[in-house]
């Protein structure tokens, strides 16, 4: 999915912007790695492209759709169907098994997926995933990497255009870190998939096919 | 499975022990003042229900509570006894029917009631198997009895004894049982029915022995005087009546002086109703002659008030509870902050996570619900049987 960014703002007051771009595009299969300091906006910036949140002003292109401009409920179908989310503190659900966490976005999408189909690709995604002794297991009873390994499987299970992860290494130490890396480029590679990884780690960019610091989009008002 | 029903089900399903707390405290906040309900209701259908069959009641002077309850059930306070020229007496007046009730003893935990066979007709007593009692020392037992007990036609049951300390107390009767009731959903079910003869065996006004005046054993005979003669207390007495012994079975009581403790007394019309409480209204009377409808009534009045305190009280613990559960769905709402957060980031519509919530609240509604039912329904039929029991 090509993402286009044109004349994008976002600040909590019109006259203070947090961050501006000018202009951004991404290709579709592109990795796009996103480095700048606490509180650039980097965070918000995957907001506003998953539909979470909406620009101050300017145009928010993905694909061939313009998402400032659905409404709330065709962004959250957007972000369900097309979107793969990725968080730092993972967000499963304590309840589901690691099947059941993996197929949590068919249970709440607004489409009526094929059950059988939704957890075929789970078991597909399974041994790529390192989850296949896993599965039938709780988050509780994971180590941080397999949860994240979860995690990524939920949001690769619907077969997203778009995966955009923040701070997806965060909680993990160094041997997780590079295999969860690997994992979503491998992944992002063979599917042609965009991903855009928001980490403070500049030692996982080396591979990424183009890297964005964010401190360049900082407005004036706030570097002064 | 829908996707919120099958989140709601996982979600009770893995706080399983938080679940059931709450599904005991919810059953129980519904069963009890359902129970209570349920219970002041059929005690409320059962006292009315009796009363309305039986128009009026004839006992010795006291309390009144207590000689309608004794009529109606067999369980109150013995009244003081009267006797059967008062029988004779409404008989021979020809103003209705009158039903002998004896009823002061007891077989194995259960009233023996003395009566006659009009009574099977009054309270239209069917027989399921065997034969009304025809001879003394015979019995019919009501279903409930037989199937606790175990008995059928051709066993016996003995009359409890009095006091086991009080060697020169009536002995007990052994009594054959010669038919079962069918099943009547009140308390004849749990009474051992006999002739009004057979309830004064028990009581020992008669009783049967070996012919003195034929005897050789001299051992027994304290003194003969004349046709009269006195036994010591070595003399045996039957404990059952039998073929062989039946004839020998006496009464030192005249047939008028035998003991009752209540009728019941069925009047031919509205004018023989006023002719019969008319003479028992005189002061010096020694009877009463009440209709358990107005009885009943009056204690109803109390029972009245008593179920609108429970009726308030009912309403103050659903309010109670209610808020209750509004406080632990509003506590496990906010520790489920970020579940529901991140549903809504994976593009999950805030209406599913209303009905994930709802369908959550849904399971442990129906099944306290459910499970209240069950209760009620296995309870039903304790209330029932503890309803007869009541007035013990």
């Amino acid at each position: 999915m090509k993402v286009g960014l044109e004349k994008l703002e976002f600040g909590y007051s019109p006259e203070a912007p947090l961050f501006s771009i000018p202009e951004l595009h991404i290709e579709t299969g592109q990795s796009v790695g996103i480095v700048g300091p606490s509180g650039a906006g980097k965070t918000t910036l995957l907001r506003i492209l998953s539909g979470i949140c909406l620009p101050t002003s300017g145009r928010v292109r993905l694909g061939e759709l313009e998402i400032n401009t659905l409404s709330d409920a065709e962004r959250r179908r957007f972000r369900n169907e097309r979107v793969g989310l990725v968080f730092q503190d993972f967000r499963l659900l304590e309840y589901l098994t690691v099947r059941e966490n993996m197929m949590l976005p068919f249970h709440i999408g607004l489409r009526q997926s094929d059950p059988n189909g939704s957890k075929t690709r789970v078991d597909m995604m399974a041994p790529r995933l390192g989850l296949v002794e896993r599965i039938d297991a709780y988050p509780g009873e994971l180590s941080q990497g397999e949860q994240q390994r979860v995690a990524i499987g939920r949001a690769l299970v619907a077969s997203p255009q778009l995966i955009l992860a923040d701070e997806p290494t965060g909680n993990l130490d160094e041997s997780n870190k590079l295999k969860i890396r690997d994992l979503l480029l491998s992944y992002c590679r063979d599917q042609e998939v965009t991903l855009i990884m928001v980490t403070h780690d500049l030692q996982l960019l080396g591979d990424f096919d183009r890297v964005i610091d964010f401190s360049a989009f900082r407005s004036e008002a706030d570097l002064a | 499975m829908r996707g919120h029903f099958f989140l709601a089900w996982r979600y009770v399903m893995f706080h399983r022990w938080r679940t059931i707390i709450l599904l005991v405290c919810l059953t129980l906040t519904l069963f009890l003042p359902s129970s209570i309900h349920l219970l002041v209701t059929n005690f409320e259908r059962s006292l009315w229900g009796r009363s309305e069959q039986t128009p009026m009641v004839v006992g010795a002077k006291g309390s009144r509570f207590d000689l309608v309850l004794h009529a109606l059930y067999f369980r109150a306070r013995t009244p003081e006894l009267i006797s059967v020229a008062e029988l004779t007496e409404v008989r021979e007046s020809g103003f209705g029917q009158a039903i002998p009730l004896y009823s002061m003893y007891r077989a194995r935990g259960f009233p023996i009631v003395g009566t006659s066979l009009d009574y099977f007709d009054f309270r239209e007593l069917r027989i399921r198997s065997g034969r009304l009692f025809i001879h003394l020392g015979e019995c019919v037992l009501g279903a409930e009895i037989a199937r606790a007990l175990e008995l059928k036609v051709g066993d016996t049951i003995m009359s409890d004894p009095e006091n086991v300390f009080n060697i020169a107390g009536e002995y007990p009767l052994k009594m054959q049982i010669v038919g079962i009731l069918e099943p009547a959903e009140s308390v004849d079910d749990q009474a051992v029915f006999v002739d009004t003869k057979t309830g004064w065996v028990i009581s020992g006004i008669g009783h049967g022995h070996e012919d003195l005046s034929k005897t050789e054993d001299e051992s027994a005979v304290l003194r003969r005087e004349g046709k009269t003669i006195v036994a010591n207390a070595s003399l045996m007495r039957y404990l059952e009546v039998t073929e062989k012994n039946r004839a020998s079975f006496h009464f030192h009581a005249e047939p008028e002086e035998r003991p009752l403790t209540a009728l019941i007394v069925v009047p031919n019309d509205q004018k023989a109703s006023t002719l019969l409480r008319g003479r028992y209204q005189s002061a010096e009377s020694r009877l009463q002659i009440l209709r358990p409808q107005e009885v009943v009534a009056e204690m109803m009045a109390t029972v009245g008030k008593v179920k609108q305190f429970l009726n308030l009280n009912f309403l103050i613990v659903a309010a109670v509870s209610g808020l209750f559960l509004a406080l632990v769905v509003l506590l496990s709402l906010r520790l489920r902050e970020k579940e529901i957060e991140t549903l809504y980031l994976l593009g999950c519509r805030r209406g599913t996570v209303i009905a994930l919530v709802a369908t959550e609240l849904a399971i442990v509604l129906v099944t306290s619900l459910g499970l209240g039912a069950v209760m009620m329904w296995l309870s039903r039929s304790a209330f029932e049987l503890w309803l007869t029991r009541i007035f013990a």
